[in-house]
């Protein structure tokens, strides 16, 4: 196919091979970059939590008035709940991975050491003797806590144990490349001597907070939370939704002087937690079809128009003897002639927005190699979108020529 | 009525220079129904484009009706058109979504006349070309005799002095064309101007005045009782 | 004439229904996708208090780790303050209002032992709060300076808790169970609207204010917990909730009035002086850099609108645009496939301007369609955003004022759209096409 003939014609007509040109380089522009959040977003949803999500759920719990010991009400609580049948186990607390709530803490490993900043951030997990059987994970060195070492934590205490486990993420920071079972480190925030004995690492647990920076360095310490939130349950599997359902009663049949709020299956934790980026993904998705519609139907709407104004023309090319394939190919390397040249300057574009992104909302830099993959698209879109207008002046009967209408 | 002098048209592109009219000159009194004939590209068309001012001419001058067109600008040209002129195509140039009466009103609309008004001109024009009972039917519901009395209407309906008809016979038989240039006589009888091109030169014959263009120039003024093929004759002797 | 223009818009519409539902589909698309951004952010950007936005100010001290600054890349002072500076500057009370506040929450026991305790959640404060942010009484109004001094069990609390538990709303001076204890109600607040609820940067600032007030000198000594962000550079010193409350973690908000530029000064002055006189006590390490900021200036200090909603207007915007250009470029298409229709109008007389005018009178017509179409489209944008973000349940609506926006913007952008295929159409010589038809 020559390409002279198309330049010149599209040298005489500009405005309209600029606007589609226009229209494909904001197309890719927008596209790449809505494609990389839609992927991230979705990267970050998938998060793993190290938690044994179809089994496990939390609820709420706040006893009222001041009537029972805390420890003794968190002891009959807990023994209830095991009793339910199908219940695994059972852990009081508050604040468990995803929940976005609970205890951050600096860790450090000799005295004096500065503890501000994202890279010294763990999440500090209350962990009773079955917090771990709770989540549905697993020591993968050392041991756990002996239900010795743990004692009961209330509200206006601070966690300073003699042992604590830590998370793998969080064991791989501190110690790389060795083992982390008999280290100290500090947990306390006050720049101190270490005090902590590492005596165990657990395999991958998300933080509270999926969306920070550093969302996998726990520690545990051995103190159960008494009367602080509530409690988090695992089950057999396919018995949580029954558990769900008499968990309140059995709780209430207890002691009845108490709020039972929120019991919740792990996943609709986790799909709160990660409500704005689904709310995100799921927007910009709509967006990015929606864009691909339109500029697509604008190609056709574009590509009708030429073939119609072109009928004459076209039908003097075929009584000249240019066969149909000729048309047809005509029409597709103008269209990506013009695609070409919306992907080069759409590429550019895409970069541009992404730097913006980087500067002011702290985003990761755009792969090179979504460009070509972007630009593929488009062309492919634009390729698709001329087919039928140019099958249809394929068709186009070279009499034409010869009549005058 | 159009008085045009030594008038000159070029078309320039970056490599030739068409003239297509060189040194006119041309007469046409008040009432006139002069036919315009001549050859395939000898300037007819370029010479009904500027007479209809439809164009703008390179050199010399025209004067429609007194005025001096060369000075005039686009807006002015405009409104000479929709006052003084009423157009006859060979291919009628109806706009089919628009029915008999919403296109004779085309021109009034934009003459700006009150609704009233052009109602009245409207049904008068088309009465007069014998469609005053098909106001709202469409063109295409119509033969090509009654579409071009309809385009007649629409030249009618301004009360133009001066009517410029092109090929108005061109696409209609015999039965139909006969038709059709009673009306054109019956419309110069009640005292306007018509210039008509046509190749046909029956009809040519059949006008007051026939004037023959070739290569761009008035070569032959001849009077209605003119023998065409003597016309035609001479015409190949000059060229 | 024009509505000679609208008529002939109309029947263009009618010959090409394919290509105009697809361009009147595209600009509702884009205007639904940039209405419902704008929307987000318009109501996320909402000045809470306008009439007093300028006289309030929030209150930061900067008691943070010698070692190190509390915001390395911004250098900002601590969002909240220490327990006990907001008590003392509360007692210092140098502005012309002033309140230190927290969140907490409480059980309300319902006198029927029936009907089981519910949550409350409380704001805890100064009882200068609601004459500072003009909270709207039904009934009664707030606690005197002798309740604060002498601690009494008195709460101020809204309408909807008062109809949950009296199923009546003039409950003055009755008793309501807090926890263990009975508090007497001084007053009602009537439905308070206040989004964002600017006072409080560190809970949600599109929950409506709490169900309940307290006075702070109560919550202090019935050691009421805090729902928010406790933040120290420094374990407390001491156990407990006493510990705490002397400790240097942050964790209270500070809010003061101040009339007029001098109040101002002189308020600066004032913490120039407690901050000086608090080094003598060993306190405050760290260079000065105390500050007092107005209410908008501290909603944008905070990011109280999402990043993710400015990259959704954003994005918006640009898919607006393209949608544009896709109506451009279909426009000229459209209008350049009438040149036979136009050149005879031409020849008939019409001049430039009026063929101009009855193409950009098209290209309005299709934007008005559009926003009518981008209008439901809008709906049900804000319908999806607010079934994603069920918090955004009140943000997600609708604005009269954005709706004529939407309207104006539509109509404007299509016949923007439209000006160059217009001018073109205009541009078509009269005698081309005339005679090949």
């Amino acid at each position: 196919m020559e390409i002279r003939p198309i330049l010149s014609s599209m040298k005489r007509n500009p405005v309209a091979a600029v606007l589609i040109a226009a229209q494909i380089a904001l197309t890719l522009a927008i596209l790449a970059n809505v494609l990389f959040i839609v992927t991230e977003r979705i990267r970050t949803m998938a998060i793993a939590s190290g938690v044994d999500e179809p089994n496990v759920f939390v609820l709420g719990n706040q006893n009222i008035g001041n009537t029972r010991d805390p420890v003794i009400a968190n002891e009959e609580d807990i023994k209830a709940i095991l009793a339910i049948p199908g219940v695994l186990a059972a852990s009081p607390g508050f604040s468990f991975p995803l929940v976005r709530d609970g205890w951050q803490t600096a860790v450090t490993l000799t005295p004096g050491e500065r503890i501000e900043g994202p890279e010294r951030a763990a999440a500090l997990y209350f962990a009773d003797e079955r917090l771990l059987d709770s989540l549905g994970a697993k020591v993968i060195e050392g041991r756990y806590f002996t239900p010795g070492e743990i004692t009961p934590f209330k509200q206006g205490d601070q966690p300073n144990p003699p042992v604590v486990l830590i998370n793998k993420g969080l064991a791989e920071r501190l110690f790389p490349g060795e083992s982390a079972i008999g280290k100290m480190i500090n947990i306390t925030g006050n720049q101190g001597e270490p005090s902590q004995r590492v005596i165990g690492v657990t395999e991958h647990i998300a933080t509270p907070w999926p969306r920070s920076r550093n969302p996998d360095r726990v520690v545990f310490v051995p103190h159960a939370s008494v009367g602080l939130g509530g409690f988090i349950v695992r089950t057999e599997p396919g018995e949580r939704d029954r558990v769900m359902k008499v968990v309140e009663e059995t709780l209430f049949k207890v002691n009845p002087n108490r709020i039972v709020s929120n019991i919740r299956a792990f996943e609709e934790i986790r799909s709160s937690a990660f409500q704005s980026d689904l709310a995100m993904a799921v927007l910009l998705a709509v967006i990015g079809i929606s864009l691909l519609a339109v500029t697509a139907f604008g190609i056709v709407g574009q590509a009708s128009f030429w073939v119609t104004q072109r009928t004459k023309q076209i039908g003097t090319r075929r009584a000249l003897g240019a066969r149909r394939k000729d048309v047809l190919r005509y029409f597709q390397t103008e269209n990506a002639l013009i695609a070409l040249i919306g992907i080069t300057i759409g590429s550019a574009l895409a970069i541009g927005v992404n730097g913006w992104l980087v500067q002011n909302f702290g985003f990761d830099q755009l792969p090179l190699s979504w460009l070509p993959i972007g630009g593929a698209l488009v062309l492919i879109l634009g390729q698709l979108a001329v087919l039928g207008p140019a099958l249809r002046a394929s068709r186009i009967a070279p009499a034409i020529a010869t009549r005058s209408a | 009525m159009l008085h045009m002098q030594n008038l000159r048209k070029v078309f320039r592109t970056a490599l030739v220079e068409t003239h297509a009219l060189r040194d006119l000159t041309l007469d046409v009194k008040a009432g006139e129904f002069v036919a315009v004939t001549g050859p395939s590209g000898s300037g007819k068309t370029t010479f009904l484009n500027i007479a209809g001012l439809l164009e703008e001419h390179t050199d010399g001058v025209y004067e429609l009706d007194g005025i001096d067109v060369k000075k005039l600008d686009d807006d002015a040209r405009s409104r000479l058109r929709n006052e003084k002129i009423g157009f006859i195509f060979q291919s009628f140039n109806l706009i089919a979504d628009l029915d008999l009466y919403d296109n004779v009103d085309v021109p009034l609309r934009y003459r700006g006349f009150p609704k009233a008004e052009r109602k009245r001109r409207i049904e008068q024009a088309l009465s007069r070309v014998g469609l005053g009972s098909r106001l709202h039917h469409y063109p295409n519901e119509l033969s090509g005799g009654q579409q071009q009395r309809v385009a007649i209407a629409r030249a009618l309906a301004g009360e133009p002095k001066l009517l410029l008809a092109d090929e108005p016979t061109g696409n209609l038989d015999t039965v139909m064309a006969r038709g059709v240039l009673e009306l054109l006589e019956e419309i110069n009888d009640q005292g306007t101007t018509i210039v008509m091109v046509t190749h046909d030169l029956e009809l040519a014959r059949r006008a007051r005045r026939h004037v023959h263009i070739v290569d761009g120039q008035v070569v032959d003024l001849a009077e209605h009782d003119f023998a065409p093929v003597r016309a035609v004759e001479r015409v190949r002797a000059v060229a | 004439m024009f509505t000679y223009y609208l008529k002939l818009a109309l029947l263009a519409l009618k010959r090409t229904p394919v290509l105009s539902t697809l361009m009147v589909l595209a600009i509702a698309l884009g205007l639904a996708t940039a209405m419902t951004s704008f929307t987000v952010l318009y109501r996320l950007s909402n000045n809470p208090i306008p009439h007093k936005s300028d006289v309030l100010y929030a209150v930061q001290l900067d008691n943070w780790d010698p070692q190190s600054p509390y915001d390395r890349e911004r250098g900002l002072p601590p969002d909240q303050l220490t327990h006990g500076d907001t008590r003392r500057l509360m007692a210092d009370a140098k502005g012309l209002r002033q309140a230190g506040m927290y969140q907490s929450s409480v059980v309300v026991v319902p006198a029927d032992p029936q009907v089981r305790p519910r949550n409350a959640s409380v704001r805890v404060t100064g009882g200068d709060l609601f004459a500072m942010f003009d909270a709207p009484f039904l009934h009664g109004g707030g606690w005197s300076k002798e309740d604060e001094q002498r601690e009494a069990r008195v709460a101020v609390i809204t309408r909807e808790l008062a109809e949950r538990v009296f199923k009546k709303t003039d409950v003055v001076g009755q008793r309501i169970r807090f926890d263990d204890e009975d508090f007497s109600i001084t007053g009602v607040l009537d439905t308070w609207e206040l989004r964002p609820r600017f006072y409080d940067v560190t809970n949600n600032t599109l929950d409506d204010p709490e169900d309940v007030f307290l006075p702070f000198t109560v919550a202090t000594a019935r050691e009421m917990d805090i729902n928010g962000n406790i933040n120290c550079w420094q374990p407390p010193s001491a156990p407990g909730y006493r510990g705490l409350m002397d400790s240097e973690c942050i964790m209270t908000q500070y809010w003061v009035e101040l009339p007029d530029a001098a109040a101002v000064s002189a308020y600066q002055a004032y913490l120039d002086a407690y901050v000086a006189e608090q080094r003598k006590a060993g306190r405050f390490g760290r260079p000065d850099n105390h500050r007092i900021t107005p209410v908008m200036g501290w909603l944008a200090v905070n990011n109280v609108v999402p990043d993710d909603t400015r990259i959704f207007v954003g994005v918006g915007v640009a898919f607006l645009i393209v949608c544009l250009l896709n109506a451009a470029g279909l426009l000229l298409s459209k209008f350049l496939r009438k040149s036979g229709e136009i050149g005879l109008r031409r020849a008939l007389g019409a001049r430039r301007s009026a063929i101009f005018a009855q193409h950009l009178t098209e290209s309005g017509l299709i934007g008005a369609l559009g926003a009518v179409c981008g209008l439901l489209l809008t709906l049900g944008g804000l319908a999806l955003v607010r079934s994603l973000m069920p918090n955004f349940d009140d943000v997600a609506r609708l604005d009269v004022g954005l709706f004529g926006m939407l309207l104006v913007t539509a109509v404007a952008g299509a016949v923007a759209a439209g000006a160059y295929p217009a001018w073109r159409a205009c541009r078509i010589a009269p005698a081309s096409q005339l005679k090949t038809q």
